[in-house]
């Protein structure tokens, strides 16, 4: 039987948010300075994991969740879609503008050219990912 | 003053209010620190908060001392930094909730040293909190899963080293506090426990599968109600794309099939942990609150899991094999126990029908796992389990003591030349139980002139909770002698 608050769900959304925030951090330095020091590398190369769980989480084979990762990827995938700020339309949309998304923070590990507009989107993304995370977050303390 | 300087004086003025809710959260630390407690866990808890919060102090003091670097620094950058102190301090406020309630006078005492033998069977390395609350249920989870992700997350993980490496904590509720035997409702929630611990999502779900017509005939009846309630004249903005639809049904199966499998395998472990004891407390706590067919994204509907407790009990392959222990003991005991077995039978079809929900979906997917279920459970417990020759050996000695108002708390196998033997916590429970389900009004008569059912039943749990009382004490004196 589970907490009244969720305490391990409230966790992970709070986690959520924390770990966009330290993203955007990364970005934003990098934006001024066209520069990643050692922390922000490691931030960002947690980005790009999460954007492959992302990625992982829209398998829509018949098989239920065989293990916890199978869990997170799916969870993933749903809270990256109400982060998402183009239109839906179809999946394959979707996942292209996740992979794009994730080529660009390779190119940026990578100390490849970045445009202004491809790195915009990723702060774009993960601005509304930190918000919808801290905003899930608060709402399951409003319902306690 | 020009426009930077008051952005700046107001950056200021807001990490100079969180280092203040960092002083007051302190206050409230320290006023905790001086309560008692039954066990190490909740004062672990507390110095852990005190110690995080210290070091949040330090962090906002020097982020206000640094003006020159204030200065440089983009306002997005303090402000995102601000906010990993303040959700930090939020969640500390958070977590101290989770010793309210675990004082000695509030806390159900008696069960600490049983729980905590329970839990060594298993697992190293733990503590945990025991606490009661003014909801209506039992309830555990593990702290150190949310605590590592926000530690890690806000970069004050190295403030877990040296903690236990799980922190149980764990509820009941306040009105029930001292009614002991109902607590081996607890044994459930340690089958959660158990569950991580052996992996058993590992062995189980793979097993589990879903009817794939069924949920194409989800899919259909979801998007026929959209084309119903938004109209033909929505736009394509307007209009769930179905993509979304089949990934919100196909993830809510997925949930409702992960959960159940762990309610279900909880209960399987409760039952090799406590025996009948843990089936008798939950009809008794359940019961009367259950609406037996409703269903949850949390828990199977009751009827199914009585079901499944019923067959477990008394199965002979595959189960633990309490039939003729059960018959031996208390005839209108395994009668009771039938009794839900037949109640329960066939327990899908009659909750839900020819339905086809997410609900029904996620049943029919695990029903052909619940034989595995047993015999995996079995497997992990091995000789740690609570065996029907413990049952018979110990619980008719003690039956007799419940009945003569005596603490069911020791046994002598033979008065002739023997010492009396300490009896375990799960014989006592077990005696306790069975009692109380059992024709057997002698304790009743004790009491004296015709007395409520209500005095009776909480005498015998009062007589019930003396016994594990005098055998912990045993323990203890026993293990002073043999040092001494």
């Amino acid at each position: 039987m589970k907490n009244r608050l969720d305490f391990n769900e409230y966790s992970r959304l709070l986690g959520g948010g924390l770990f966009a925030d330290r993203v955007l951090l990364a970005l934003l330095k990098f934006a001024q300075k066209k520069d990643l020091e050692t922390e922000d590398r490691e931030i960002l190369g947690q980005a790009r994991d999460f954007l492959d769980e992302v990625i992982a989480g829209s398998n829509f084979s018949t098989r239920v969740f065989l293990s916890y990762s199978d869990v997170l990827a799916s969870q993933a995938f749903t809270q990256a879609i109400d982060a998402t700020s183009i239109p839906l339309s179809s999946k394959e949309d979707f996942l292209y503008y996740i992979e794009k998304l994730r080529a660009t923070v390779e190119r940026i590990l990578e100390q490849e050219a970045v445009g202004e507009h491809e790195l915009n989107e990723l702060i774009k993304f993960f601005t509304r990912y930190s918000r919808t995370q801290f905003r899930q977050s608060n709402n399951m303390l409003e319902c306690v | 003053m020009p426009q930077e300087r008051q952005t700046m004086s107001l950056m200021s003025s807001l990490i100079q209010t969180a280092l203040d809710r960092s002083k007051s959260l302190n206050e409230e630390l320290l006023r905790l620190e001086t309560k008692l407690f039954p066990n190490d866990g909740p004062k672990d808890l507390i110095n852990l908060a005190i110690e995080t919060n210290g070091r949040i102090k330090k962090d906002l003091s020097e982020m206000l001392s640094g003006e020159l670097l204030l200065e440089n620094t983009p306002n997005e950058e303090i402000e995102i930094k601000l906010r990993a102190k303040t959700e930090l301090l939020r969640f500390l406020h958070l977590i101290m909730q989770y010793v309210e309630g675990a004082e000695i006078q509030y806390s159900p005492t008696n069960m600490v040293f049983p729980i905590r033998r329970l839990l060594m069977g298993h697992i190293d390395d733990f503590e945990f909190i025991l606490r009661t609350s003014c909801v209506y249920n039992y309830s555990i989870f593990n702290l150190m899963d949310g605590l590592k992700v926000v530690f890690e997350k806000t970069g004050y993980l190295r403030f877990l080293d040296g903690f236990p490496a799980q922190l149980f904590i764990t509820d009941c509720p306040i009105s029930e506090r001292r009614n002991i035997p109902i607590h081996c409702i607890f044994a459930h929630e340690i089958g959660h426990v158990l569950y991580r611990k052996y992996n058993m999502s590992d062995i189980l779900m793979p097993l589990v599968s879903v009817d794939e017509r069924e949920v194409q005939q989800l899919k259909t009846m979801a998007i026929s109600h959209r084309t119903e309630t938004q109209g033909s004249g929505a736009s394509a903005n307007e209009v769930v794309p179905e993509w979304i639809i089949e990934n919100a049904i196909r993830s809510t199966i997925n949930k409702y099939t992960w959960n159940w499998i762990e309610e279900i395998t909880s209960d399987a472990f409760a039952l090799c942990l406590l025996g009948p004891a843990y089936f008798l407390a939950f009809l008794y706590f359940a019961g009367p609150f259950a609406s037996l067919d409703s269903s949850s994204a949390e828990h199977p509907p009751d009827r199914m899991r009585i079901e499944f407790m019923c067959n477990m009990l008394l199965k002979y392959k595959v189960g633990l094999k309490y039939n003729a222990a059960l018959e031996e003991v208390s005839g209108s005991a395994k009668q009771y126990v039938e009794q839900w077995r037949n109640y329960s039978s066939r327990s899908i079809q009659t909750t839900f029908g020819s339905d086809i929900t997410p609900f029904s979906v996620a049943a029919h997917a695990i029903e052909p796992v619940l034989n595995n279920i047993m015999t995996e459970t079995k497997g992990k417990m091995k000789r740690r389990k609570y065996t029907p020759k413990r049952f018979r050996r110990d619980v008719p000695v003690l039956l007799d003591n419940l009945a003569h108002g005596i603490p069911p708390n020791e046994l002598t196998d033979d008065w002739r030349i023997g010492e009396p033997r300490v009896a375990e916590s799960e014989a006592i429970l077990n005696s306790g139980w069975i009692y109380f389900v059992s024709n057997d009004d002698r304790y009743a008569k004790l009491l004296g002139s015709p007395t409520s059912k209500w005095k009776t039943t909480n005498r015998l749990f009062g007589l019930i909770s003396k016994g594990l009382e005098y055998s912990e004490l045993q323990r203890h004196w026993d293990r002073l002698q043999t040092r001494a």
